[in-house]
């Protein structure tokens, strides 16, 4: 059954059960999710790799600027999809939240804690009256005290712990490959191009143009840093 | 006039002699236990060390109430960090929360000068704390009315490699030479020993 089956009067507001238990305001959120230009996330042991299809609305943008990948904290990254201006509201707040840890405890933020947080927030806009959900997933990468950690998380506020994990519109052609060339014991640069090859794969299967963006937190400076688009350019050339 | 004013700080202010250091295991907190109101001994038995978690604890000096409260609310954050991290509070992290709480009350200050100890993953260490929240990292330290006699002999005896015996009989002489000149401070210690295996607790008759 599809979940446009039906939905009658229970899409009218959010905080309104179907009688067969569904929320739908926050169903639909989700398809927004899933509809979004394909991310992913992949951990390996020297680091975290953030990728990002970001397509051109015209010929005349920049495409120097990126709208899907962003700093969080010196040690923690984001990538979001779906609607992009409601992703930039959290992503302020996941920032406030953890200066805010810094300024608390004197120390940076675990990106669990961190994922739980927005997951929080996300969750008051499924219940309060008068508001409609987040239409984001964000995938949160980052290097804490227990190590190298990935989490996503969903309209509805529930947040999880990958080793790899891609949302979007890509995400089938995405998932197939991880799934089969993924492994834990890849180095960085190796996690950087199997992350490149999957958005490339899924954008070519769409007959789309080939627009990657590449943001990595290394172990061993645990500092963010977005990949130079030359960089990312001749990776997506040399990669079949 | 001046004499007039010095009595009613005393009055409300109790001694103490207060001292905490790190050994080569861990940290050694140590107290002694009387309260005095002026020229009065109020309590023989006061305590003035305290365990926050099963890895870090508190030594103070100042109002008794105020470090009372001070060390449960420290105590409900490093348990609340602990159900929403997965993992314990480090020794910086709790000191730096009663810093903050300090801080927050500058207006209207806990009148209390706090070493705060303990063991996590980066090893032992202690942190002072003042009354307004100033958070400096140590080796050995002492507060209170008796910590210009103590700090000496610390000085004098301290070192790095000291395991729990030798950092165990440097406190009691720097205790000794403190409770025997400081009439604000005496009637025994109380010890708070903080290794990796946890918090062990020991009382001194001195």
């Amino acid at each position: 059954m599809s979940i446009f089956a039906a939905p009658g009067a229970y899409d009218r507001a959010i905080t309104v059960f179907s009688p067969d238990g569904r929320l739908f305001q926050v169903e639909y959120a989700l398809e927004t999710v899933n509809r979004g230009a394909t991310i992913l996330g992949l951990v390996c042991r020297e680091g975290i790799v953030l990728g990002a299809e970001e397509k051109l609305e015209s010929k005349l943008q920049d495409s120097a600027f990126t709208w899907k990948l962003f700093p969080v904290d010196s040690h923690v990254g984001a990538a979001v999809v779906g609607l992009g201006s409601d992703a930039r509201i959290l992503i302020d707040q996941a920032r406030v939240t953890c200066q805010s840890n810094r300024l608390m405890y004197d120390e940076p933020m675990d990106v669990e804690v961190l994922s739980k947080r927005i997951g929080d927030i996300k969750q008051l806009y499924t219940q309060h009256a008068g508001v409609r959900p987040f239409g984001v997933s964000i995938i949160f990468g980052g290097i804490d005290k227990s190590g190298n950690r990935l989490f996503s998380t969903d309209p509805s506020g529930t947040y999880r712990a990958y080793k790899a994990v891609t949302v979007g519109v890509g995400r089938e052609t995405v998932e197939g490959i991880l799934k089969a060339e993924y492994r834990e014991d890849l180095n960085l640069d190796e996690t950087t191009n199997l992350a490149i090859k999957s958005l490339k794969k899924a954008l070519q299967s769409r007959d789309e143009q080939i627009r990657v963006k590449i943001s990595r937190i290394p172990a061993a400076t645990k500092t963010y840093q977005i990949m130079p688009d030359d960089e990312v350019e001749k990776r997506v050339k040399t990669l079949e | 006039m001046v004499e007039q004013h010095q009595q009613n700080r005393y009055y409300l202010m109790p001694g103490a002699t207060t001292l905490g250091m790190v050994f080569s295991e861990g940290v050694l907190l140590v107290s002694e236990k009387r309260v005095t109101y002026g020229y009065f001994v109020t309590s023989k038995a006061g305590r003035k060390v305290f365990t926050i978690t099963d890895h870090i604890g508190a030594a103070c000096a100042g109002l008794v109430a105020d470090m009372q409260v001070l060390i449960r609310e420290v105590g409900a954050y490093a348990n609340l960090f602990k159900l929403d991290n997965g993992r314990r509070i480090s020794v910086k992290a709790a000191a730096k929360v009663m810093s903050n709480l300090l801080f927050g009350r500058r207006l209207f200050p806990l009148i209390t000068q706090t070493i705060v100890g303990g063991v996590d993953e980066e090893g032992p260490s202690i942190w002072v704390l003042d009354v307004l929240g100033s958070l400096l990292p140590d080796k050995y330290a002492a507060v209170g009315t008796g910590a210009e006699i103590a700090v000496g002999v610390l000085e004098e005896g301290y070192s790095d490699e000291m395991g729990l015996e030798k950092a165990k009989a440097l406190a009691v002489r720097a205790m000794k030479s403190a409770l025997s000149r400081d009439s604000m401070s005496g009637n025994g210690a109380d010890f708070l020993i903080i290794t990796r295996e946890g918090v062990q607790e020991e009382s001194m008759k001195l």
